[in-house]
């Protein structure tokens, strides 16, 4: 494809004046596609029963749950997702006089801000508009940082594939809820623990709910704010903490906090060229002012000594021509006594 | 009658003579390697490795990807040190050091591709779908044009050896801009290694997490390309002795030269770590369990070095020099892999960490004896501890 | 890769330092020697000193080694050395001497003795978390020291005369100590705490050394919530008399609704001591909660002070705690804290304010609740929900049993009879956000197909479940199973 030169420049002015009226970045704050989905899982209301995780293998094709709805030694141990377990429910409290067990569900919780969707370097990850965080497989390369860096330790990954391993996590049931249906755990949760519908509009039925029942619900929504706010939102009658949620979390969004370095970059490769240039040019200076102040210092001594030797050279000629004329001088008289005594004679 | 038998020599002279006991071994550490490699492409990582989704980066991304750029720092901080600043007694190690970052880095790329769900499609990130957003975007983007930069800083070597001259000369016209270059990706590379784990800041226990990160990884890294220079200069002095040209005296002065400039940098470093302690307020920290074995990497193996390249560089003890190196590698290898997995979701039992099987632990002994082979027969066969005579004195 | 092992070693023995360790406890026998803060920052931390080992230790030579008792028999519970001391070094000095100084002395005579060196006292550690339990009487212990004082009130109650700055006796105008004693010592006045220690460790300690019987003497015989428990409690509780009435109208002063006729004898055995309502003083609520607030009371209204259902002291506030029992939670987990207005009329149907009628105390009469109807087709004895049969059969729910059930635990309550005017209001139970009546509408007339998120309504399975199963967990009955309710549906064969 050829391109003139007028069309590149026009083109340039146009990218130019497109990102000149674009508002400053740091001022505005976009706050998330409206009218975009969320769940909202009230852990007052659920029971333990597993029916969710029983719905998102069945949705998903997986391997069936290990121990059938109302086993209750599996709660013995707290599970985190794995590969084939997209969703788990863990018992965070036992039951005692007061109080009934305490039960969290586990799942991607689909962030606004998805720090997966920003670390992954061929972008395998997309927050739709609709509001779950989509996994392209067919880009993923495997390399596992997405895994790293979920603050909600939600993605796994297939290692037992040699060939064609994947990321693995809840899909928030894309496919379904395009359809107008509800995802697997929305639908088959008895006890209405997993509520779907508008971010904005959970958002309000749980304040609701705190509102009427103060003695029932610790004042806070998990997930409005908390890493910039994510689709999942929580409602516990104990301390979030105790669910394995980490409290006081910061609502600056994850992705900021990751990427804040990479500002650094384009300074790196402008700033360093001209400064290590200025340095070598610098180091060279200083070894060319050396080399010419030997250079000086050997022909002051060249020449002091050229100086001297021409010195002794005419002290020498001087001696020689003295010595030379002494000698005629000795001769002669020696030539004149000589002809003088021959006379005589 | 008579018969003159001449003594061919024994038959398989060609054979034994290749037997060495260097050979053998380096030989079985290779095999071993391809055989493991092997199972992990037809059975999985599962089956060669302890990573698991809480553990997903383990011995192969801790040693070879982050350990080893860290370093292969050694390339790009004598080349500087040679060519930009003109410190012409370090010339007679830059191609080794050259050599050795060449090959380390060559050595990440081994790792990322046993390591790599699908390392074929490692490509993928710069010609089908880029993420910019990503620090490790911008770890692959430099490692890769840096890695260019190596293999093309190796090349006078290489070219001398075939006796090229016009090509050599054109290499070395562009060693002045290839360098500055190095230096530029390399600052983004080392430090972004560290801006990785930006991400984590509830994962990584706050002692090593900081917002400035970045710049303790990339210090660290000089202090570790220095010391790289002091180890594989004692192993390749010794190996490559009948090549060394440069006196005694002159390897010395740059061990200690290096010594000193070492000493400044772990200096730096640790003055930085007492900074971040200060800024993030978590000297109390240091009462805990995790702050004992923080105490332990920095003061046993930055704060240590530092003090005892000082002594070594003022006491002139050659000895001192390279314990002092020896130390601080071990010390950059400690600091990756507790980022990578020992103090990574630090929050978790201790049932459930990632320690490296052995299979892992095979395969990156037989990445780094590939390396040392190939080091080896460069080294034995082409101008890398010597000058060429053609080229004598050539900046 | 001989660094690679060293390497292993080293993170084996430096790896697992997560663990965390569970908060130190404080015994009920520690007490923590803190000096007052106008003297100012300490040195070194606060001794934990350990009453218990020490009245072990001493049992022989008694509490007069530390304690001076006083010539009206008093225990005072302070170090006999510290009284009259208030310089600072000066105490300093009185406790060092007292403590070390015996400590010395014993282990000079090689018994068993405590610290000597500063540290072992002063001991640098994080803070712990005290089990003390708090101590209180209820009305089965006021009856057991009244028998024991043989209805003798002066032995323990008093009032501070201001007019001759003393204490004296005053028949009629007996209080709980609280009303007075506060958490700190106010000058003259002692706190709650050092108040009742002089109060009932003298006299308990007197008595234990007339071999009477006596109640604890030691601190965990009180402040041990397992000793507290194994208090003896009387079979028969005798009435509290300070000359309460048995019956009252309450109304007060600016008030315009009608009065509430107020049972005090009925309420005072489901009470546990006379402060549960009576919390500051034993004057009447509106002495101290006036009709628009008033600083005496806080600044709490008449009204709130009677309705504020958050209140434990409150009348609607303690009948909304009874509706979170288990036997009635079933129903009442549902409802939101507030009650429901028509309830008003329940205690409102006095004369009104002014009335002659006020005058004469009222008499109340237990309602009678209309027997259960017949089963019928408005009430039927099993409803089949079949609605949502899909891996489960349809249940078969037990109606007229289980609404019999919730009924014979009304008749058994005063105040849920009282509330409950009608057997319908049961209904609404379950048959909730609708009109109480004799054919309520079923569950799938309002809760259709999926969740109605405008008004956190959820769907048809959810209604069930949630209102079936939560009453089940609320009122701890062991059907909470998927096939308690419903059996499974065999897999279909599929062709």
């Amino acid at each position: 494809m050829s391109i003139s030169r007028r069309g590149f420049i026009g083109g340039a002015a146009a990218a130019a004046l497109a990102t000149g009226t674009a508002e400053a970045g740091t001022v505005k704050k976009f706050e998330g596609y409206p009218g975009r989905y969320g769940l909202l899982h009230d852990t007052t209301l659920c029971v333990g029963c597993r029916s969710c995780e029983v719905a998102c293998k069945e949705v998903n094709g997986l391997t069936p749950v290990e121990a059938p709805v109302g086993d209750t030694e599996i709660f013995d141990a707290v599970r985190r997702t794995t590969d084939t377990s997209l969703t788990v429910v863990n018992r965070y409290l036992e039951a005692d006089n007061d109080q009934p067990a305490v039960y969290r569900k586990l799942q991607c919780m689909h962030c606004n801000e998805p720090c997966c969707a920003t670390v992954c370097l061929v972008q395998a990850f997309e927050k739709t508009p609709e509001g779950p965080v989509l996994y392209h497989p067919e880009l993923c390369m495997g390399c596992r940082y997405c895994v790293m860096a979920c603050p909600y330790n939600a993605l796994a990954y297939e290692y037992d594939d040699p060939l064609t391993p994947k990321v693995m996590r809840c899909t928030m049931c894309y496919d379904r809820i395009k359809e107008g249906l509800l995802p697997g755990c929305a639908e088959a949760c008895p006890m209405g623990a997993i509520t779907f519908g508008g971010r904005e509009e959970l958002i309000e039925i749980a304040r609701e709910r705190i509102r009427k029942f103060p003695d029932r619900y610790i004042n806070h929504i998990f997930g409005e704010h908390e890493f910039g706010g994510t689709s999942w939102l929580l409602l516990s009658g104990v301390e979030f903490g105790k669910l394995d949620l980490e409290e006081g979390l910061t609502s600056e969004p994850l992705p900021a906090i990751a990427t804040s370095y990479l500002g650094v970059v384009p300074l790196v490769v402008t700033i360093y060229p001209g400064l290590l240039m200025g340095m070598h040019a610098f180091s060279k200076r200083q070894q060319a002012v050396a080399k010419k102040e030997r250079e000086e210092a050997v022909a002051q001594t060249l020449e002091a000594a050229e100086e001297a030797t021409q010195k002794k050279l005419a002290a020498a000629a001087d001696r020689a021509a003295k010595d030379k004329a002494r000698a005629v001088d000795t001769a002669v008289k020696k030539a004149l006594a000589e002809a003088e005594q021959g006379g005589e004679s | 009658m008579s018969e003159l038998t001449v003594d061919a020599g024994p038959p398989d002279a060609g054979l034994s003579k290749h037997l060495t006991p260097f050979n053998i071994i380096t030989g079985i550490i290779l095999a071993g390697g391809a055989v493991i490699l092997g199972i992990r492409f037809t059975q999985g990582l599962s089956a060669t490795t302890n990573l698991s989704h809480n553990y997903p980066w383990g011995l192969w991304i801790g040693f070879d990807v982050m350990s080893g750029v860290a370093l292969a720092a050694g390339g790009f901080v004598t080349s500087t040190a040679v060519y930009v600043f003109g410190m012409k007694e370090y010339k007679p190690v830059v191609r080794a050091a050259i050599l050795t970052g060449f090959l380390g880095y060559f050595l990440v790329v081994l790792g990322l591709l046993a390591d790599l769900g699908r390392p074929w499609r490692l490509p993928y990130a710069f010609i089908k779908s880029a993420g910019p957003t990503s620090p490790l975007f911008e770890v692959a983007l430099c490692v890769a044009l840096y890695l260019t930069v190596l293999f093309i800083e190796s090349t006078p070597a290489v070219l001398e050896w075939l006796g090229l001259k016009r090509w050599r000369k054109v290499v070395g016209s562009l060693t002045l801009g290839l360098t500055i270059f190095g230096l530029i990706l390399s600052t983004m590379h080392q430090s972004t290694l560290g801006a990785m784990f930006m991400a984590t800041p509830t994962k990584l226990h706050p002692l090593w997490y900081s917002p400035h990160i970045p710049v303790h990884y990339f210090v660290s890294a000089v202090a570790a390309g220095l010391a790289m220079v002091i180890v594989e200069g004692l192993f390749s002095h010794r190996a490559f002795h009948h090549q060394v040209e440069i006196s005694r005296q002159h390897f010395e002065n740059i061990n200690f030269g290096l010594a000193k400039a070492a000493s400044v940098t772990l200096g730096i470093y640790c003055a930085i770590k007492v900074v971040a302690l200060t800024l993030e307020d978590e000297w109390h920290l240091l009462a805990t369990g995790w702050g004992a074995w923080y105490l332990f990497e920095v003061i046993g193996f930055f704060l240590l070095p530092c003090a005892l390249f000082a002594v070594a560089y003022r006491e002139r003890k050659l000895l001192l020099v390279r314990v002092a190196a020896i130390i601080t590698v071990l010390g950059i290898m400690l600091n990756r892999f507790n980022a990578t997995f020992i103090v990574f979701n630090w929050k978790l039992p201790a049932a459930e960490r990632y320690m490296p099987s052995w299979m892992e632990i095979w395969v990156t002994m037989a990445f780094i004896t590939f390396a040392v082979v190939v080091f080896r027969w460069i080294a034995n066969h082409m101008p890398i501890m010597y000058e060429h005579p053609d080229w004598k004195g050539d900046h | 890769m001989k660094r690679g092992l060293v390497l292993i070693a080293i993170l084996v023995s430096g790896v697992g330092f997560a663990a965390e360790e569970p908060p130190r406890q404080v015994t009920p026998a520690t007490v923590t020697m803190q000096f007052p803060e106008a003297f100012g920052e300490m040195q070194r931390p606060a001794v934990e000193f350990d009453h218990k080992a020490h009245t072990e230790a001493l049992e022989v030579e008694g509490c007069e080694t530390c304690h001076r008792i006083d010539d009206k028999g008093v225990l005072i519970p302070l170090l006999k050395l510290g009284l009259e001391i208030d310089n600072r070094d000066d105490l300093i000095d009185a406790y060092h001497e007292s403590c070390v100084g015996c400590h010395r002395d014993r282990s000079d005579e090689t018994l068993a003795a405590g610290p000597i060196t500063c540290g072992e006292c002063h001991v640098r550690r994080g803070p712990g978390v005290s089990v003390r339990a708090a101590m209180a009487f209820d009305y089965s212990l006021h009856g057991r020291h009244t028998k024991a004082f043989e209805d003798k009130c002066e032995n323990c109650h008093h009032v501070y005369d201001e007019a001759i700055k003393e204490l004296k006796y005053e028949k009629g105008k007996e209080e709980g100590c609280r009303s007075c004693h506060g958490a700190v010592d106010e000058e003259r006045k002692l706190s709650l705490a050092n108040a009742s220690h002089r109060a009932c460790i003298s006299c308990h300690l007197k008595r234990i050394r007339l071999e009477l019987d006596s109640g604890p003497m030691l601190c965990s015989g009180c402040h041990d919530l397992e000793q507290q428990s194994a208090i003896k409690r009387l079979e028969e509780v005798p009435r509290l008399m300070r000359g309460q009435p048995d019956t009252l109208w309450i109304h007060g002063a600016d008030a315009k609704t009608a009065a509430v006729a107020f049972d005090h004898l009925a309420h005072e055995p489901v009470t546990g001591s006379c402060s549960t309502c009576h919390h500051q003083t034993l004057k009447p609520c509106d002495e101290c909660h006036s009709f628009l607030g008033s600083p005496e009371g806080s600044g709490v209204t008449m009204a709130q002070a009677y309705h504020l259902s958050s209140s434990e002291h409150s009348c609607v506030g303690c009948h909304a705690q009874k509706t979170s029992e288990k036997q009635c939670a079933g129903c009442h987990f549902t409802s939101s804290e507030s009650p429901a207005e028509r309830t008003c009329v329940v205690c409102h149907n006095g004369p009104a304010p002014g009335s002659q009628a006020l005058e004469i105390a009222p008499i109340l009469v237990d309602r009678r609740l209309d027997p259960l109807p017949i089963p019928s087709d408005d009430y039927p004895e099993t409803v089949v929900i079949e609605a949502l049969v899909d891996k489960y059969e349809a249940s078969k729910l037990p109606h007229a049993k289980i609404v019999a059930k919730l009924d014979d635990i009304v008749r058994e309550s005063k105040l849920a009879g009282r509330f409950h005017v009608d057997t319908e209001m049961l209904c609404s139970g379950c048959h909730h956000h609708s009109p109480v009546g004799t054919r309520p509408p079923p569950c799938r007339a309002c809760h259709s197909g999926s969740v109605e998120t405008t008004r956190d309504r959820p769907g048809l399975k959810v209604a069930y479940h949630r209102q079936c199963v939560g009453c089940h967990i609320a009122m701890d009955i062991q059907k909470q199973g998927c096939t308690d309710c419903h059996a499974a549906r065999a897999e279909e064969v599929e062709s």
